[in-house]
C-alpha cells in the first residue's frame, strides 16, 4: 500500500513541479524533497506497521492492486526503491545548483515515479512494459542528439522478448516435457537484458548517449534508468531460478563481461570527449557486473547489489564534475576548481581504483574471481587502466584556465567537495553503504 | 459504433490477401520514398491494414482502441513531418524545402533518380524475402501465415527502417513500424486488455519522444 501511496505523490509532484517549472531551484528542491522523504520511508519503516485510511486498516508493506495488477514490496525491490529515491534525490541536488533544463524535476519525478511501478508491479511482465514506458519518457530530458534515438532504439528492440519468453513458459508450464522452451526463453531474456545494460555488441548507445547529453541527465538515465534494470534483472532471477542453473549461464556471462569491459577500457583510451569518456566508463562497471552475476550464488548476488550502489555515486560524482568542468553544452554554473577532482573522483570510482568507493565492490569481485580465473582478474585491471590512459589524455582540457566563463558559486563548489569527500569517504568506510 | 465494428470484421474476413499486398505497398511508401507526405500515407495504411489483421487474433473493440492509438500516432508523426518538413529528409538535395503542387510532382518524378532509392529499394526486396522465408521456415504459432508474414514483414522493415533513418523521426518510424509486426503477432499470444492497451501506451510513448528529439535538434 505504501508503495501505490509513494507512486502516486510522485506523481502529484511531477505535476506541481511542472507548474513551478520557471522557479527552476523551487521546483527541484520540492522533488528532492519528496524523493528523500520516500527513499528514507521505504528504508526505515517496517513493512509490517498498520495505518487506517478512509475507515480501513492496512499494512504497510501489503500488496496493493491497481486496475487488477498486484503492486508488490519485498525485501528485494525495497532496496531497489530505497537506491532509486535517494539516488534521485541527489541528483536533484545536483541539478538545483549545477545545470539542468527547466523541466528536469518534473520529468525526473514522472521518471521516478514510472520506474518505482517497473519495481513491485508483478506479473514480470507489466514491469517489463512499464518499463518501457520509463525509457521512452525518459527521452524528454533529452536535448535531441542521435545519441537518445539510439539509447530509444536499443530499449525498443529489447521488448518483445521478456513477453514472448513470458508466453513460453506459461507454455511450457502445460508441456513441461519440451526444455526447448525453456532454452527459447532464456534465450530471448538473455538477449533483451543484453540490449537494455549495453552488453558487447549492443554497446553503441552508451557512449553516444553521454557523449552528447547533459551529463545529468544521462546520470540519471545511467544511475536510476540502469538500476532498475540491473533490480529486474536479480527478480528475474529470483523468480525464474532455472535461468542462472543453465549450462551456458556462467560462460556466457562470463564471456559477455570480460568483452564488455575490455571493449569498454579499450576505447575509453582514446579522447572523445569527457562525455564518452562517462559512457566508457560504465560500461567496464557493466562488465564488471556481469561478472560477478555470472558466478551466481549468494556472494555474488550480495557483490552484485553492493556493485549497483557503488556505480551510481561513480556515475553521480562524476556527471557532476563534467557539469562544472564544461562538457555540458547549456547552463554551465561556471568554472570551479574542483569540477576537475569531482570528474576525476567519478571515473577512479568507476574503474575501481582506491580509495574510491568503487573499490569496495571491485576488490571483492577480484577476490571472488582471483582463485578461480587469475587471467580474467588480469584482463579486468588491464580494462581499468584503459579508462586511466583515457582520463589523463582529459585531464588537460579540465585544468586549463578558462577566463571566459565566469566563477562558480560558492555553494557549487562544496556541493562538489561534498561529492568527492562522499566517493572517497565510503571508500575508506563502506559500511555505511554496503555490507550491512 | 456496432456498425463499424461489424463493418471491420466483415473486411477482415474478406481480405486478409489484399490486407497483407497493402501493407507491402505501404511498407515500400515508408521505407523507399524520404518524401514526408508519402511516408504518412504508408504509416496511416499500415496502422489501418493492420487494425484489419488484428480482427483475426483479437476482439473488434480492442481493435477499435488500436486504430484510434493509430489514428493518433499519425496525426502526432505527420505535425512533427510538417513542423520540420520531413526532418530534413525531403527538399531539394541541397537542404533546402521544396513547397507548392508543382514541386511536389517535381519531387515525384525525381523519386527514381535519387541516389539511395536502389538501396532502400533492395532493403525492401530483402524485408519481403527475409519475411516470406521467415514464415516458411519458422511459422509464429498462434497465428495463420498470411498474418504470420505480416508480422515478420513490418518487424524486419521496421528494423531496416530505424538502421537507415538519418533523422529521430525517421527511427521514430521505422521504430513503430517494427513495434506495429510485434503488437500484431503478441495479440494472438496474450489478448490481456491490459496488454494491448499498455504496447499502445508505449508506441503513443515512442512517437512522442522520436517527435521530442526532431523537434529539440530542429531548435
Amino acid at each position: 500500500m505504501l508503495v501505490l501511496i509513494g507512486i502516486g505523490l510522485l506523481w502529484l509532484a511531477a505535476i506541481l513541479a511542472y507548474f513551478l517549472r520557471r522557479w527552476r531551484r523551487v521546483s527541484l528542491l520540492l522533488a528532492a524533497t519528496v524523493s528523500a522523504a520516500l527513499g528514507f520511508g521505504i528504508a526505515l519503516i517496517p513493512l509490517d506497521r498498520t495505518f487506517v485510511l478512509l475507515g480501513r486498516e492496512f499494512a504497510m508493506g501489503e500488496a496493493a492492486t491497481f486496475f487488477g495488477r498486484s503492486l508488490m514490496l519485498g525485501p528485494l525491490t525495497q532496496v531497489g526503491l530505497t537506491f532509486l529515491f535517494l539516488s534521485g534525490a541527489a541528483l536533484f541536488l545536483l541539478a538545483g545548483l549545477l545545470e539542468s533544463g527547466e523541466l528536469y524535476a518534473a520529468v525526473g519525478l514522472g521518471e521516478l515515479g514510472l520506474l518505482a511501478a517497473a519495481l513491485v508491479i508483478r506479473p514480470l511482465i507489466y514491469a517489463v512494459l512499464v518499463l518501457e514506458l520509463a525509457a521512452a519518457f525518459s527521452v524528454l530530458l533529452l536535448r535531441g542528439g542521435m545519441g537518445g534515438t539510439r539509447y530509444l532504439t536499443f530499449f525498443v528492440l529489447a521488448l518483445p522478448g521478456p513477453l514472448v519468453a513470458h508466453w513460453l513458459l506459461d507454455m511450457y508450464a502445460l508441456t513441461p516435457d519440451q526444455a526447448g522452451l525453456l532454452n527459447t526463453a532464456s534465450l530471448l531474456i538473455g538477449l533483451s537484458f543484453a540490449l537494455m545494460l549495453g552488453l558487447v555488441p549492443f554497446h553503441p548507445w552508451v557512449p553516444a548517449l553521454a557523449r552528447r547529453e547533459s551529463p545529468l541527465a544521462v546520470a540519471l538515465i545511467f544511475s536510476a534508468v540502469g538500476g532498475t534494470v540491473w533490480f529486474l534483472l536479480l527478480d528475474y532471477l529470483q523468480t525464474y531460478p532455472w535461468l542462472s542453473r543453465s549450462p551456458y549461464w556462467s560462460s556466457a556471462l562470463t564471456a559477455l563481461g570480460i568483452g564488455t569491459a575490455v571493449i569498454g577500457g579499450l576505447l575509453g583510451m582514446t579522447r572523445r570527449g569527457w562525455g564518452a569518456l562517462l559512457g566508457y566508463a560504465v560500461m567496464v562497471d557493466t562488465g564488471m557486473l556481469v561478472l560477478a552475476l555470472g558466478k551466481g550464488g549468494v556472494v555474488g548476488l550480495e557483490l552484485e547489489r553492493a556493485m549497483v550502489l557503488t556505480r551510481a555515486w561513480g556515475v553521480l560524482t562524476m556527471a557532476a564534475g563534467l557539469s562544472s568542468v564544461g562538457a555540458g553544452e547549456v547552463s554551465e554554473p561556471g568554472r570551479s576548481p574542483w569540477g576537475a577532482v569531482a570528474a576525476t573522483a567519478g571515473l577512479l570510482s568507476l574503474a575501481g581504483f582506491p580509495p574510491t568507493v568503487g573499490f569496495v565492490s571491485r576488490w571483492g569481485l577480484y577476490r571472488l574471481l582471483f582463485l578461480e580465473q587469475p587471467l580474467t582478474v588480469l584482463v579486468l585491471l588491464l580494462a581499468s587502466v584503459g579508462l586511466l590512459v583515457g582520463l589523463l589524455r582529459m585531464l588537460p582540457y579540465a585544468l586549463r584556465s578558462d577566463s571566459s566563463r565566469p566563477r562558480a558559486s560558492l555553494a557549487v563548489d562544496l556541493l562538489l567537495m561534498l561529492t568527492v569527500a562522499g566517493a572517497i569517504g565510503l571508500g575508506v568506510f563502506p559500511q555505511f553503504l554496503i555490507y550491512r | 459504433m456496432e456498425t463499424f465494428l461489424q463493418w471491420i470484421e466483415r473486411i477482415s474476413k474478406l481480405a486478409a490477401p489484399p490486407a497483407v499486398v497493402v501493407l507491402m505497398v505501404a511498407l515500400g511508401l515508408v521505407l523507399v520514398t524520404r518524401q514526408w507526405l508519402s511516408r504518412m500515407i504508408g504509416m496511416v495504411l499500415m496502422y489501418f491494414f493492420v487494425g484489419v489483421l488484428h480482427t483475426q487474433v483479437i476482439r473488434p473493440e480492442v481493435v477499435l482502441v488500436k486504430l484510434l492509438i493509430g489514428a493518433v500516432v499519425c496525426l502526432a508523426l505527420g505535425a512533427t513531418g510538417q513542423a520540420v518538413r520531413g526532418g530534413g529528409e525531403t527538399g531539394n538535395g541541397r537542404g533546402e524545402p521544396e513547397t507548392g503542387a508543382r514541386s511536389r510532382w517535381r519531387i515525384l518524378l525525381r523519386l527514381r533518380w535519387r541516389e539511395d532509392v536502389p538501396l532502400r529499394g533492395m532493403a525492401l526486396a530483402a524485408a519481403l524475402l527475409i519475411a516470406y522465408a521467415g514464415s516458411l521456415r519458422f511459422p509464429l504459432p498462434q497465428v495463420s501465415f498470411l498474418v504470420g508474414l505480416a508480422c515478420y514483414l513490418l518487424a524486419v522493415g521496421g528494423l531496416f527502417l530505424a538502421g537507415m533513418a538519418e533523422t529521430p523521426l525517421g527511427v521514430g518510424m521505422g521504430l513503430l513500424v517494427f513495434l506495429n509486426g510485434f503488437d500484431l503477432f503478441f495479440g494472438a499470444l496474450e489478448p490481456s486488455l491490459a496488454v494491448a492497451g499498455l504496447l499502445g501506451l508505449i508506441q503513443f510513448l515512442v512517437t512522442f519522444a522520436a517527435a521530442y528529439l526532431t523537434l529539440a535538434r530542429v531548435e
